[in-house]
């Protein structure tokens, strides 16, 4: 009798039962999830990434590839449907199959490891430039992983308090740069449309890339709560990001010249360093210690993700032990890549191609197949009749 | 004038103000007494909510049963025993029970309603088998002891007083405060070697079941050989004893532990302490003060924010410094930054050290002038204070400029009202330095992070800790960061989760209205 | 056991303490200023001022200068690095002055490093020195105040006066890079018999090399107001009247610009030929006048004639010297990439394109205040 007491207690304490755990998160929560899991380690060299392509309108990719990324969101909406309780390591068996299911869960793991590999690296080394110059990276990396394992290993619903207070890091990032616009020049920007159609949508590529997170609503989705689960929270999400994205570069563009900002990789971060205030200046400091919060929901999420994946495969119902496990592997897994410039940069590259597959081919495959099966199953229905 | 800040509330006009919640002072049911004696005693006993310091005493005169009800927590014993006992015990067959007792106070009522409120208000009434009428004599305690108002919570405006170290009297200034018959003390009995009395109070039919049944089972679950003061309690109860924050609000003052189950929380005493818990206590109320609520709008949504601030200057001031003068220097303009080195210039330790050394030195100041007989304590303050801080910077064995940021951080930790917490802040000022003298800013946003990740983790008797902020409940911010008034904060905190969320009637301010 | 393993942590926290990338502030030697010189065997030589802390501190303040000869500013760095105690600490430098004779050849290879660097101070100051920049550096201290401040003050006084326009290391970069403006520096002398040094007026630069061409400081202000960069408060004097000798003291008029308002339209003519109209309205306040007459409105108009054709003059030397420089200050070319593209060849602007552009410039003053008399 009352080891039972004592059992309920621990599970009441604890909260940790995933299965219990859904259906907890409000709609605001659900928006600062995307926002958080959007914004990213992409918001420092996103400028100058889409520059040579999209010129001076590049701006004009981020909103198209807003749109894009709105579009891949509504599959995934319409896929997180036919399963409304269960997230895509539940229903990815049901809807493929088992084996072809399993694959694909396996493979999604592996997609968010390697970009939690990716996020790290390039965290890493952003830092390694602005403020760590001797700092050995494994340091950074333990420092930010453990710090992820810290609260990914806690049930999504404290998460999400711990990301409901945290947008106020993404706010306040912008606030900092908005100063920077004491000297700006908009014909930098002008004409619109000097870089032609064609370049502006490859630019999308760029964008897109920087702009991922929104995937993990595959697994996400059926945690929040049915009455809030609208599709206007994704909506909103999506647009505030792009807002931001759109405002970030349309900053850099305006205040650097076209020539510069191909020179500069993180001109966020530039433009700020300039900046002078009575009590304090260098301004890029503050913005990089807010940023690296930004990194660091980023890491969570997709951290809290993989390991619910994991746990999901391995069926065991707490992911405690799995977080921990998989930060272990992966600062292992750091610690022998390389780390100079040009391997950072192409590891992320074959990542970032990849994430096509992930955040809008298999979705889209799997809403096919579901939404066939209804088809046929409705055929048979009616022929039985 | 704020008219658009009660917009929503103002369509569920009628709802409110009609209805009397059942936790209210007049929702009392309205009933004339009955013949039968046994069944007017219960309707008083369950009115009054079985309250455990509900007294129900026989006293048969000449064969008649008769019942003398009162509050023991509210009623002077010497009084019962010397103007109605006694006269009572030598009443003579014939003469009426009336004219005996010999209390100030003496009424008449028939009307059961009216008594329930009477014996919350400290007044004794005596039922007859005979008679439908019930008598009720004034017989509330006086304390005889001072009170004074508690030394670590002090207030400029409001109630002057502090608990004591007897629990009757305790309950007494609860139950004199709110005068509400809803008002429920349960006793529970602690300690295997030497026992306690532990009272839990909460308002019935307010304070959610749950909680009070959580509550109740955290105490009565207690195996312990001594639980002497709430302090002991405390760490058998709350839910995470290492955390540096404490989950349950400790105070000796009578007006926040009314304020408090007036929002559906729990109060708990014990007996020989004059510490009152409350469960559950969020975050943000070990900032809030009573001062806030008795001071004007815009001084109490002043000092609210003064204390916003000075909490993060309490956890960060001196990370912030070490981060500055041994990593990003750069951060300062040029001519500041040339007072700061000028002062560092002769200090040979790192500001790590320097920062450590101080805020050490700091505490034990702070601490021996807590032990010491208060004349001695002001010697140790200025010795302390001026001597040593002097000394050290002649010395050159600390900078000037960490003297000034030790100092001010101090100050902003006593701000914070409730002890517990500032000294809580204080600790975390450590890890913070430390973090920062490893990685600067970047360190401090981190440890920052991780006292942020723990807040969120945090639950006080199942609510979230870190509410209204996260989870985010933007009605709830009325009284956090600044204090709306009074009339504007109609519902009570989520936290507690009271039965009923809404305060009084939609429209508070209703002489404004009309003059509209 | 989990207590002795956080003592451990805590522990093994604070023996790490101070490694890596600390830089205690106390530690290092604060830059305040700079200078880059051509040695004679084309080497570089820079100087540096180093704000130090005398021993006693009542005493008042001191300057250390350390200059090197290198091949690169790096390499002058390691030299002087080894000839000061402590860290080289150039994160809050606050001026950087270039001597002409390397200014001349380009400018951006001795602020690449600044650009590079994280912790290099992008809002510093620029300027540029006839003949040797050293010599001011070495100066140690004008007049009571410490060389580095009073340079930095010296030019942000001038860009309070509108003499120069607003500009430090960071704003010249994005300039330097830009096909379509060019931009101008403080030029500044020295005089070493007075130990003096004034601004000279607006070192032209044309892309990342100085042209040698400069303007004096009452022509930079016309060149501020007629970029637009000037809004308010220019100031200027201007020779009247032809009085005769003994009255001379009354020829002069002295007025600051109120209200400054560029309207430009630049139209092409044909293919690769633009034409630019300039057209400046200045509201003025007469700030001296001392020959009173104001209060007779045809004298008044006289007046006003006289200033704007003088003005016009002004503008009309100030646009050419400014062409013959080929130094577009104005961002003409930013225009032209912006606005008309397509009448541009190939949407490129070819190398002399501000040399080739026809700027007509029409001034128009209103006098609006006079101060408390006519």
């Amino acid at each position: 009798m009352q080891s039972i007491e004592l059992l309920n207690r621990t599970i009441q304490e604890n909260g940790m039962n995933k299965m219990s755990d859904k259906n907890k998160i409000t709609w605001w929560v659900g928006v600062s999830i995307l926002i958080q899991s959007q914004i990213g380690v992409g918001i420092l060299s996103l400028s100058n990434k889409i520059h040579p392509v999209a010129k001076g309108d590049g701006w004009i990719s981020v909103i198209l590839s807003g749109m894009i990324v709105q579009l891949f969101i509504t599959i995934i909406w319409y896929l997180m449907k036919t399963n409304p309780n269960k997230t895509l390591f539940e229903f990815a068996p049901l809807i493929a199959g088992k084996y072809l299911g399993a694959l694909i869960n396996i493979s999604y793991i592996f997609y968010f490891l390697s970009t939690l590999v990716v996020i790290t690296l390039l965290f890493n080394d952003v830092l390694k430039r602005w403020i760590f110059f001797e700092t050995p990276n494994i340091v950074i990396s333990i420092l930010i992983l453990m710090l992820s394992a810290y609260i990914a290993s806690e049930s999504l619903q404290i998460i999400a308090r711990f990301f409901s207070i945290s947008v106020i890091f993404v706010i306040l990032l912008i606030l900092i740069t908005i100063p920077a616009f004491s000297f700006f020049d908009i014909r930098y920007i002008l004409p619109v449309g000097q870089a032609g159609v064609t370049n502006i949508i490859k630019a999308t590529h760029q964008v897109n890339i920087s702009i991922l997170g929104f995937e993990l609503f595959l697994i996400l989705m059926p945690f929040i709560k049915i009455k809030n689960r609208k599709y206007s929270f994704l909506l909103v999400g999506n647009i505030f990001t792009t807002v931001i994205y759109t405002f970030v570069v349309f900053t850099t563009f305006v205040v650097f010249s076209p020539y510069e900002i191909k020179l500069i990789i993180e001109p966020i971060l530039y433009m700020l360093k300039a900046l002078q205030f009575k009590l304090l200046d260098r301004m890029d400091l503050f913005f990089l210690s807010l940023w690296s919060v930004s990194v660091l929901t980023t890491l969570v999420i997709y951290l809290y993700s993989s390991a619910l994946g994991i746990s999901t495969i391995l069926k065991k119902a707490k992911h405690k032990k799995v977080t921990y496990l998989i930060v272990i592997m992966l600062l292992i897994i750091i610690y022998f890549l390389p780390k100079d410039m040009n391997s950072i940069n192409l590891l992320a590259k074959i990542i970032s191609n990849l994430s096509y597959i992930f955040t809008a081919g298999i979705p889209f495959i799997l809403l096919l197949i579901a939404s066939l099966k209804r088809l046929f199953r409705k055929k048979e229905a009616l022929t039985n009749d | 004038m704020f008219n658009f800040l009660k917009g929503k509330t103002k369509q569920k006009k009628d709802t409110y103000s009609k209805s009397v919640k059942p936790y209210q002072i007049n929702s009392i049911k309205d009933k004339n007494t009955t013949p039968d004696i046994e069944a007017n005693a219960e309707f008083i006993q369950t009115e009054l909510g079985k309250s455990h310091d509900l007294i129900i005493k026989p006293l048969p005169i000449h064969d008649k049963k008769g019942y003398l009800i009162y509050f023991e927590t509210l009623i002077s014993k010497e009084t019962i025993e010397n103007h109605i006992l006694k006269p009572l015990k030598k009443l003579e067959k014939a003469s009426l029970v009336i004219n005996a007792i010999t209390t100030l106070t003496l009424k008449e009522s028939q009307n059961l309603k009216e008594v329930v409120k009477l014996i919350a208000n400290g007044y004794c009434a005596y039922i007859t088998s005979d008679n439908t009428t019930i008598l009720l004599m004034d017989v509330k305690r006086e304390n005889n002891r001072n009170v004074d108002e508690p030394d670590n919570e002090q207030v400029i405006r409001g109630s002057h007083i502090g608990f004591i170290e007897d629990l009757s009297s305790n309950i007494f200034m609860i139950r004199a405060q709110t005068q509400n018959p809803k008002l429920k003390v349960e006793y529970i009995e602690l300690g295997n070697a030497m026992k306690n009395k532990i009272a839990i109070i909460y308002i019935e039919n307010l304070t959610s079941s749950e909680l009070i049944k959580e509550v109740q089972k955290r105490i009565k679950s207690i195996k312990a050989d001594i639980i002497q003061t709430p302090g002991f309690l405390q760490e058998y109860i709350e839910e995470r004893t290492f955390s540096p924050f404490p989950q349950l609000l400790n105070t000796e003052r009578p007006d926040k532990v009314v304020a408090n189950l007036i929002d559906g929380r729990i109060g708990i005493l014990a007996d020989g302490s004059p510490t009152a818990l409350i469960a559950p206590s969020p975050f943000i109320s070990f900032f809030q003060s009573p001062d806030d609520y008795n001071s004007r709008v815009l001084n109490g949504s002043f000092y609210r924010l003064i204390r916003v601030v000075s909490f993060f200057i309490a956890i960060g001031l001196p990370s912030f410094y070490i981060a500055v003068v041994s990593f990003h220097y750069e951060i300062l303009p040029v001519e500041l930054l040339f007072t700061v080195k000028s002062s560092l210039e002769p200090i040979p330790i790192p500001p790590i050290l320097e920062a450590i050394f101080m805020a050490v030195t700091l505490e034990l100041i702070r601490e021996a002038t807590i032990r010491l007989p208060s004349p001695v304590a002001q010697t140790i303050g200025v010795v302390g204070g001026l001597v040593i801080g002097n000394a050290v910077v002649e010395a050159n064995l600390v900078s000037n400029m960490m003297i000034i940021v030790v100092a001010i951080t101090a100050l902003a930790t006593f701000i914070i009202p409730s002890t517990e917490m500032s000294t809580s802040i204080r600790l975390l000022g450590f890890p913070l330095m430390i973090s920062s003298a490893l990685f600067g800013l970047i360190g401090i946003v981190f440890g920052f992070s991780i006292i942020l990740i723990h807040l969120c983790k945090l639950n006080t008797f199942g609510a979230p800790y870190f509410s209204p902020f996260a989870p985010l409940r933007l009605s709830e911010f009325k009284d956090t960061f600044v204090r709306f008034p009074t009339w504007l904060l109609q519902k009570r905190p989520k936290d507690a989760n009271a039965k009923y969320r809404t305060l009084e009637s939609n429209n508070p301010r209703e002489w404004d209205e009309q003059n509209e | 056991m989990t207590n002795t393993k956080v003592c451990f942590i805590i522990l093994s926290l604070f023996l790490l303490t101070g490694c890596w990338d600390q830089h205690l502030l106390k530690n290092t030697r604060l830059i305040y200023g700079m200078a880059f010189d051509l040695d004679a065997e084309n080497k570089i030589e820079e100087t540096i001022v180093i704000r130090s802390i005398p021993i006693n501190p009542d005493t008042g303040m001191a300057n250390e200068v350390v200059s090197a000869v290198g091949d690169t500013i790096n390499d002058t760095r390691k030299l002087i690095n080894e000839k000061i105690s402590g860290e080289y600490g150039g994160s809050k430098n606050q001026v950087v002055l270039l001597g002409s004779e390397l200014a001349k050849i380009d400018i951006y290879p001795f602020l690449d490093n600044f650009y590079r660097e994280p912790l290099s101070p992008l809002s510093a100051k620029l300027g540029v020195v006839q003949g040797k920049a050293g010599d001011i550096i070495s100066l140690k201290e004008k007049d009571q105040n410490l060389i580095a401040e009073y340079l930095t003050e010296l030019i942000r006084n001038g860009e309070e006066k509108r003499i120069l326009p607003i500009q430090s290391i960071q704003t010249i970069c994005t300039h330097m890079f830009d096909e379509g403006k060019d931009f101008g520096l403080p030029l500044l002398q020295f005089d070493p018999k007075n130990r003096a040094v004034e601004i000279q007026g607006l070192a032209l630069f044309d892309g990342k090399k100085y042209t040698e061409n400069f303007l004096t400081p009452d022509q930079s202000s016309i060149m501020m107001l007629l970029s637009g960069e000037a809004k308010s408060g220019t100031e200027f004097t201007y020779k009247v009247n032809e009085e005769n000798k003994e009255n001379w003291v009354y020829n002069y008029v002295s007025f600051q610009v109120l209200k400054a308002k560029v309207k430009k339209t630049i139209s092409s003519t044909s293919s690769n030929d633009f034409s630019v109209q300039l057209g400046l309205d200045l509201a003025i306040e007469i700030d001296e006048y001392p020959k009173d007459h104001l209060f007779d409105e045809a004298y008044a108009k006289e007046l006003k004639t006289k200033i704007k054709k003088q003005m016009g003059e002004d503008a009309e030397e100030v646009i050419s010297l400014l062409q013959e420089a080929n130094s577009d200050v104005f961002g003409y070319g930013r225009d032209l990439l912006a606005y008309h593209s397509k009448q541009l060849q190939g949407n490129k602007l070819e190398k002399g394109y501000f040399k080739k552009l026809d700027i007509q410039s029409k001034i128009e003053v209103t006098i609006e205040q006079a101060g408390v008399i006519y």
